[in-house]
């Protein structure tokens, strides 16, 4: 026989040097933005363990099922794998730990190999190469961020690596803001795919990642360019949406207030619902929307936040001394009326789907039936990641069993975001004034759009659902503590349930104390919670995953090590 | 098919008889013959003593017929043609033989006649005259065929007095009384003594002797008498394989062989695992060789009819199995199909019909049970109204004890009287814009409980039909079958049919040249349940008590643990059916270029197509399954085309000297493609509609190939010197499209040798020892079981994985590339050398084979899939060579052949024994790494680690039951919290590295799945017309991992407990074996440990057979020659200690990677009890 016997290609796939094309590195850099949503990494197991549940965009479970804002939701039996995020004590074997490290590794790796490719690839015009390395750079530092947040202790895999097993002792900030730095610097500020980073995008993370470090001086110029100037990749102008339900609607998404969104797609002939928000597939009622499963339940801590004094301001003190009146414990058959008179943010049920109050437009939510009857997590259900009726079937998935996943998309950085971190800036090194204003921006514009009550045959009225109250602070602040408790709170309320809260209580260095009280009240009516606590220096970060510390060996030495108090 | 055996070669010894240079003694001339031509010529020494016959041209192209009558004619012999092709030389018909008597020096030696010393045949007849002596007569027949046996010597037990049976079978001789014994032997068959009392006729059944050391065996592009093989080869009678009623010859073989482990898979159409002498390689594939007629195949058993086969080798050792080089390094299993033959044409029906019945059920709580433990549980964690103190429950309500509700909703009970469950308000449509608010689905509470196992299993019906045609005359011999087999699955909706039809023909064209084939079709049509865990069977014991099958609408009832119930997912499952059709087979030519050179080529051809289609109807009642029914259909084609080339040889150089060599070629390629299509939306659900035209929604297409090659040169050298000595070598180069050129080509030798201690002067003396043999072997031989595109860094693009809707599109998605595989261009084969010393000892005048053989296997260079740390992101690592592993072990084979009763009861008992110890010898990383099985809802609970058997389980220690808040104290802090972990009632894990806390450092080495040892131990009996067969087998000394426990042991879904959990941990029942029930523990208590590992050895009463063959007198008034009937138990005792379904779950068929994951109970498909009724039936 020849040798060319034995020359046999791979079938159906590509070899390297065909993507080494303007074509082909831009598919490669799709293949890159693809992970975004934290599902289709590449994962060990028959079970297809990773199914983005603890890998999803939206940090639902690892960022505010870890919070106050939400539980897990369901009942203690289903996926009792995720119990332990609730509880803040994750052992570093816990099945749920390795989803987002392998999730944004690959994603790591997939910017790294757009770096390579563009190194490789001859007769690429410099704006374009310039322009997919700035990309890269740009979603590698995304991936990074992310890790660095979540997981502390991160190798750091740059393009050059190709053997990873790298050890965890560096400190992966100064990493991150280059990648920002030259995204920034090289990015477009506009660009033919609305998905895709611009240079304002790039800016606002570098922003960001300032403020993960309290590098306040330096944040507050990013960011106050980026609230005078900043454009979407389509050309938006910066700004808030009118209404503050858009920005959590499919016809609105990619708004000018989306300032880096994770694109969803649904039923694109993919087969599944790997492009929609499918980390999410568990977080819908059982009744209405997804019909699956009741998990990420609203918490009455957060519900009680959203109550507001006469004047509508927030009672940042004083609001979890009471519940707000709830159909705990109640059959959907049991009479119940909401509450009436209490005054509450208008952001309140745009958050929470609740008993008595329409839920979207699929009526009103029906209690216990909508939730889950055998659950233990409480009576609320979430709301901003669903869709409207008349979207199902169009817009949310056909396929598969979990027929919650949509076309929404989620946003990892809106402007309102922005706004209240140039509050925290101000508030930290600039003026409490300047500070207030901004919070008044996003306080005016949560008055705009209010849910209506439903008239006797379901349609909607003109009258608010509630005793819905907010006004924007008028009293100046006295001080830098009171002024920073009110811009936490705002921060809380204004993006509740969208996977900050965690890691904004971490930054801030208060989690300990918050979950604390909050573990303390909560326990008593959520039974399970009894024992939950959070230990300062311990449950800041996620352990680095058992598996990985372990494939880290080398010649018996692992170079990976664990984060502190694990 | 070149057949070296020379039964005529036990003249060895000049007689110092000189012959004049023209003529040559018969005798001698005969054994040229049986060299020359292929054919086994066989006679009685004393038959052609001393005659002399000129020299014969062996320059004219005769055939051998003709050549004999020339030869024989003159001195009043003929021949005939025996069933097995050899040549019977006997005394003409017309002038029987006198009787005989031998010599004293050796009395009573039976068999066999040719290997007698010449000497001691004595010409003339010296009749005992005793004055009670009187003449009896009688016929031989054989029992395989009925047919009359010339040539049979009968003697007279303990004189030199006997006669030998003419060409019919019949004889006359006069016994010296009536308590003389005759004994009756003939060459190839077993010896039988029987007492003459008053019998004055005798009709006698020979058994042939398959055990004889005359035996042939096929040990890869050639045969060698089994006396002369110097490696390790088994052997298995298609009688023993056939025994078992099984679609799959694999099954078939379990507790046959000494050294092979076989794992079943108890569904219709069930594949099995086959390990040859322990597990050789961690991620490279584990599974034998296949070599059917010549041509190689990895497996597909199911495709095979196992009535086809005629014998099956197993090469297990180096020394034989290099000889297939890149391919052979875990075993070669050699099948051989039923060739036609010289002689009647014949025709044979098999038959059997068979009953299945479930054998063990598992213990699960009834209704009141399951409802009280959820009681204790909410109790226990707190979980109760402030105000009441008792728990609150959708299903069970609020009250100091549970409440059975009379009505089911999708999540909740509800009482009589609940306006929800109004039958008015019942809609199976959750599209209702009512449902959920005015609209329910709802079933009636099972009060009772509904015995999910009993609803899904069921008694089911086998049976297999098998008509064969074979025959043949010198030029044309044929066989030719058709069967049939269908077998419905135990668990319900499950089933397997297998259709099949083979032609095997030779055509002798030239006198020297031989054309034929073997080819078989199959067609295959399995309806599957799921395998794994969450399989129907195991759902059945999920599933709460409390479901009923039927909600009050008479449609499927929702799942409580928001899945559909097993039921329901086999019955919607039972119109998708699986097809496979398949070509086996080859066609070849053989030409003998001159005297003793035999080129032959043979082109076989492996073709199976594929295709299942999968139609899931919309669930309306569960959440898990889709709303919208969907189809799927998949479909792979595979070709594989082997053309093989060999040049053989053989010569006998002198009288000491015999060689045989061949040299060869072999070309393999493979060509494979598959396909999957999937669409939504379908308007009708009957059968009918099932069809990818008739749904309108395309959900997914995808399809990938492979073309892989391997060419191959290697040759063999059998020598041996005066039978004494006896040496092998082999030598095999490899070259693979799977590896980069520099790493191509594989080189592969082996070497073997034997003595045979019994030829030496210093054994000739001892009487008891027939024969004695030491046999050593080295080899090496290699595996490529690894992606075949290693070598290559590919991309693919992935609608799922690599796309994104970037231009913010709702409805479509850009597609992306990312990297699919990493390559590595400097892989190469796996290496594995073994080391084999064997010993053959036959005793005690062939009644006791004893066959022992102990090896080293050491493999090495393992193509590891190194577990890529996550940082690699998708450049996840190719196979590269590092790893090795080591198996030694011991085989023992012990065959008795025994007779009582006047030799009219024939036994044969058989032993098999064997062990092996494994040990991983090498990975990647160094002492400390290892690698993972797979997970399931626990991590990986198996690791192969340096040091430790592969598959070793890994889990914590479990020291009891705290009893007390003081001893919880003194315990270092569990899983991080104290407050739930160390209470009362909670599982006391072990520090096992002492740091003072219990964490994932406390984990270890807690069992392992590889027995001490296996065993098989085979009875079969014949008295007159009646036959017993009765087969045992076993393993001792495994640990299983009984992961089922962690379903039904511990708070873990919603699904069922089994009994154990009544025997929790309260203050009043401190002696428990389960800890309090608690489902906030639960998920730290279920993690790995020594609680899910029990004892998995058992003894299984495989096969129970009796059977009767009716007497030949009264089947042929109906032109039958024979008709055998029986009737079979198979799987009719298990003795275990195992609490799971059945201890068989080793080598379980999960597919690739499996070897890391033996030993672990993901829920098997239960091995059925059988009862079968057979016949056989010959005319």
């Amino acid at each position: 026989c020849t040798d060319n016997f034995y020359q046999t290609p791979p079938l159906g796939v590509a070899s390297e040097s065909q993507l080494l094309t303007r074509d082909g590195i831009n598919s490669l850099l799709i293949g890159a933005y693809s992970l975004l949503d934290g599902v289709g990494a590449s994962s060990d197991g028959w079970l297809g363990r990773n199914e983005g549940r603890a890998s999803a965009a939206s940090n639902w479970l690892i960022g505010d099922v870890a919070s106050d804002d939400a539980y897990k939701g369901s009942t203690q039996t289903d996926l009792a794998d995720a119990n332990a995020f609730e509880r803040n004590n994750v052992l570093p074997s816990n099945n749920f730990v390795p989803d987002k490290w392998i999730a944004l590794y690959d994603g790591v790796s997939r910017s790294n190999d757009v770096l390579r490719a563009v190194a490789k690839t001859t007769g690429l015009d410099e704006a374009t190469a310039t322009r997919f390395r700035a990309e890269a750079r740009f979603l590698r530092g995304f991936y990074m961020f992310e890790l660095r947040k979540i997981y502390y202790r991160v190798p750091i895999i740059d393009e050059t690596m190709f053997d990873t097993k790298v050890p965890n002792d560096k400190e992966a900030w100064p990493f991150i803001e280059a990648d920002f730095q030259f995204a920034q610097e090289n990015l477009p500020a506009t660009q033919t795919d609305v998905g895709r980073g611009n240079s304002w995008a790039a800016k606002a993370f570098l922003a960001k990642t300032y403020l993960f470090q309290n590098k306040f001086a330096e944040a507050r110029p990013l960011l106050e360019d980026l609230i005078a100037n900043g454009v979407t990749p389509n050309g938006l102008k910066y700004g808030l949406n009118d209404c503050y339900y858009d920005n959590f609607q499919i016809s609105t998404k990619n708004s000018k207030e989306s300032i880096f969104a994770v694109q969803s797609s649904v039923n694109d002939g993919s087969g599944s619902s790997a492009n929609a928000n499918y980390g999410e597939h568990l977080n819908f009622p059982l009744v209405g929307p997804g019909e699956c499963c009741g998990f990420f339940q609203p918490t009455q801590n957060l519900v009680n936040a959203f109550k507001t004094d006469a004047n509508g301001l927030p009672l940042l003190d004083t609001f979890n001394q009471s519940d707000l009146k709830n159909d705990d414990g109640l059959r959907s058959t049991d009479p119940f009326t909401p509450d009436e008179t209490t005054p509450l943010d208008p952001r309140l049920d745009h958050t929470v789907g609740r008993r008595g109050i329409p839920y979207l437009n699929w009526g009103l939510h029906g209690g216990d039936n909508w939730t889950n009857p055998a659950g233990d997590a409480g009576p609320y259900s979430p709301k901003k990641r669903s869709y409207r009726k008349e979207e199902r079937g169009t817009l949310s998935t056909t396929v598969g069993w979990a027929m919650g996943p949509n076309a929404n998309n989620y946003t990892v950085i809106r402007f309102a975001d922005i706004l209240l971190w140039a509050a925290e800036c101000e508030v930290e090194v600039g003026s409490l004034a300047k500070a207030q204003e901004y919070v008044n921006l996003v306080r005016n514009r949560a008055k705009n759009c209010v849910v209506k009550e439903l008239d006797a045959s379901g349609n909607e009225t003109n009258q608010p659902a509630a005793n819905y109250q907010i006004k924007p602070y008028t009293v100046a602040w006295t001080s830098k503590e009171v002024a920073r408790k009110a811009v936490r709170f705002e921060r809380r309320l204004e993006l509740a349930m969208e996977g900050h809260r965690f890691y904004d209580l971490v930054r801030w260095g208060i989690a300990d104390t918050v979950l604390n009280t909050y573990f303390a009240a909560e326990k008593t009516k959520r039974p399970y919670l009894n024992g939950a606590s959070f230990t300062k220096g311990k449950s800041e970060y996620l352990p680095i995953p058992l598996t990985e510390i372990v494939n880290s060996s080398i010649g018996g030495q692992n170079t990976l090590i664990q984060n502190p108090g694990y | 098919r070149a057949q070296l055996v020379l039964l005529a070669q036990g003249a060895t010894q000049q007689r110092g008889n000189p012959s004049s240079p023209q003529s040559k003694q018969l005798k001698d001339v005969l054994n040229d013959l049986s060299r020359q031509y292929g054919v086994d010529i066989l006679f009685a020494e004393r038959i052609v003593d001393g005659i002399q016959v000129g020299s014969y041209a062996t320059t004219t192209h005769q055939n051998i017929e003709q050549i004999l009558n020339k030869l024989l004619k003159p001195h009043g012999l003929s021949y005939r043609k025996m069933k097995n092709g050899s040549l019977l030389i006997r005394g003409s018909r017309t002038n029987p033989n006198p009787p005989v008597s031998f010599s004293p020096q050796h009395p009573g030696i039976e068999i066999p006649l040719a290997s007698l010393p010449g000497t001691g045949v004595i010409a003339s007849p010296t009749l005992a005259s005793a004055s009670l002596s009187f003449p009896v007569q009688g016929r031989v027949t054989a029992s395989d065929n009925g047919d009359g046996l010339p040539g049979v010597t009968i003697t007279i037990k303990g004189t030199t007095q006997g006669t030998t049976t003419d060409g019919s079978g019949n004889f006359q001789l006069t016994v010296p009384g009536p308590d003389a014994v005759l004994v009756f032997s003939f060459v190839g068959y077993q010896a039988l003594e029987q007492t003459v009392g008053n019998q004055r006729t005798f009709t006698v059944q020979l058994t042939p002797d398959t055990k004889s050391l005359n035996e042939v065996v096929v040990v890869g592009y050639s045969t060698q008498a089994k006396r002369d093989v110097t490696g390790s080869v088994s052997t298995v009678s298609a009688k023993d394989l056939q025994a078992v009623p099984a679609n799959n010859v694999g099954q078939q073989l379990q507790g046959r062989v000494a050294g092979v482990t076989i794992g079943n898979d108890g569904q219709p159409g069930g594949n099995v695992m086959v390990r040859i002498r322990g597990i050789g390689s961690i991620t490279g594939g584990n599974d034998p060789l296949y070599i059917i007629d010549g041509v190689p195949t990895q497996g597909g058993l199911n495709q095979i009819n196992p009535n086809d086969v005629e014998t099956l080798q197993v090469l297990k050792d180096a020394s034989t199995a290099s000889i297939y080089g890149a391919r052979a390094s875990n075993g070669v299993v050699i099948i051989t199909t039923k060739k036609g033959k010289q002689g009647q044409s014949k025709i044979t029906y098999d038959a059997f019909y068979g009953v299945q019945t479930p054998t063990k059920s598992p213990e699960m709580l009834n209704t009141q049970q399951y409802a009280d433990v959820v009681w204790q549980n909410y109790r226990n964690i707190g979980n109760v109204s402030p105000t009441t103190g008792n728990p609150v429950d959708a299903t069970f309500g609020d009250g100091a004890q549970p409440r059975i509700p009379d009505y089911l909703l999708l999540q909740g009970g509800a009482m009589e009287g609940d306006p929800r469950v109004a039958p008015a308000n019942y809609t199976n449509n959750p599209k209702d814009p009512q449902y959920g608010i005015s609209k329910f689905m709802f079933a009636q509470a099972n009060k009772t409980g509904t015995d999910w196992w009993n609803t899904v299993m069921q008694t089911a019906p086998m049976q297999s039909h098998n008509l064969s045609v074979t025959g043949g005359n010198a030029q044309n011999r044929y066989a030719i079958s058709g069967s049939y087999y269908a077998q419905d699955g135990i668990v319900k909706f499950t089933s397997f049919k297998r259709y099949s039809l083979r032609a095997n023909t030779e055509f002798t064209i030239k006198k020297n040249i031989r054309v034929g084939e073997n080819l078989q079709f199959a067609y295959t049509d399995q309806v599957a349940g799921l395998i794994r865990d969450e399989n129907s069977a195991v759902l059945a014991y999920q599933m709460p008590p409390f479901m009923p099958i039927y909600d009050v609408g008479g449609n499927f009832a929702g799942g409580r643990s928001w899945v559909d119930h097993p039921y329901t997912r086999l019955y919607r499952n039972r119109d998708n059916h699986g097809y496979t059709s398949r070509v086996f087979g080859n066609v070849y030519a053989e030409v003998d270029l001159i005297k003793d050179l035999t080129l032959r080529t043979s082109l076989g051809v492996d073709n199976s197509n594929w295709n299942l289609s999968n139609f899931a109807p919309a669930a309306p009642e569960s959440f898990l399954l889709a709303q919208n029914a969907q189809l799927q259909v998949s479909s792979n084609y595979n070709l594989n085309i082997t053309w093989t080339n060999t040049l053989a040889y053989k010569k006998r150089l002198g009288d000491f000297h015999n060689l045989s060599a061949f040299v060869g070629t072999e070309a393999v390629r493979n060509k494979y493609r598959d396909f999957s299509t999937s669409k939504a939306n379908f308007a009708f659900e009957n059968p009918d509609f099932q069809y990818l035209n008739a749904g309108s929604t395309v959900l997914s297409s995808s399809g990938s190939g492979s073309d892989t090659r391997l060419f191959s040169v290697f040759g063999k050298v059998d020598y041996a010197f005066k039978e004494r000595f006896l040496l092998s070598a082999t030598l095999r180069r490899d070259a693979s499209s799977r590896f980069a050129p520099t790493y191509r080509w594989g080189t592969f030798p082996a070497f073997s040798a034997g003595w045979r201690l019994s030829e030496e002067s210093f054994l000739k003396g001892v009487s008891f020892i027939d024969d004695l043999k030491l046999r050593a072997g080295w080899g090496q031989t290699g595996n490529q079981e690894i992606n075949p595109y290693n070598q290559y860094t590919t991309y693919g693009s992935n609608l799922n994985s690599s796309s994104y809707p970037i231009n913010g599109a709702n409805t479509t998605v850009v597609p992306g590339f990312e990297v699919a595989a990493q390559g590595n261009p400097t892989a190469q084969w796996e290496a594995q050398t073994m080391t084999n010393l064997g010993l053959d000892v036959t005793l005690f005048k062939g009644k006791l084979d004893v066959t022992l053989d102990a090896y080293n296997r050491q493999s090495s260079k393992l193509l590891l899939e190194i577990p890529s740390p996550a940082t690699d992101g998708q450049n996840r690592r190719p196979a590269v060579n590092i790893g090795g592993i080591r198996n030694r072990g011991f085989d023992a084979l012990v065959n008795y052949h025994g007779s009582a009763v006047n030799n009219e009861l024939k036994f044969d008992i058989g032993l098999n024994w064997s062990t092996y110890r494994n040990v991983v010898t090498d990975l990647y990383g160094g002492p400390e790494s290892f690698i993972t099985g797979f997970a399931t809802r626990q991590p990986s609970v198996t690791r192969t680690k340096v040091g430790h058997p592969i598959s070793s389980f890994y889990g914590f220690v479990i020291d009891g039951i705290f009893q007390s808040q003081e001893e919880a104290d003194a315990h270092p802090t569990q899983g991080g919290d104290r407050a739930l972990y160390n209470k009362p009632g909670r599982f006391k894990f072990r520090d096992v590295n002492g740091d003072g806390a219990i964490d994932d450092s406390d984990q270890t080495f807690i069992g392992s799945p590889h027995p001490k040892f296996t065993y098989g131990l085979n009875l079969s009996a014949q008295y007159k017309g009646f036959d017993l067969a009765l087969f045992f087998q076993g393993v001792s000394g495994n640990d299983l991992y009984n992961y089922q426990k962690w379903r039904t042991d511990f708070q873990n879904f919603t699904g069922n407990r089994s009994v154990r959990i009544l025997d929790s941990w309260t203050p009043e029942n401190r002696d428990a074996v389960l800890p309090q029930i608690n489902s906030l523990a639960a998920g730290y208590e279920s993690q790995a440990s020594t609680y899910f590992i029990e004892k998995g050895s058992y003894l299984r009463g495989k096969n129970l057979q009796i059977g009767y063959t009716l007497p030949t007198t009264l089947v042929n008034k109906v032109k039958v020659d024979r008709l055998r009937v029986y009737v079979q138990g198979t799987n009719f005792f298990t003795s275990t200690n195992y609490s799971g379904l059945d201890p068989e779950v080793n080598l379980a068929n999960y597919g690739g990677g499996a070897d890391r994951d033996i030993g672990v109970d993901r829920g098997v498909y239960p091995l059925a009890r059988t009862f079968t009724v057979g016949l056989s039936l010959t005319f």
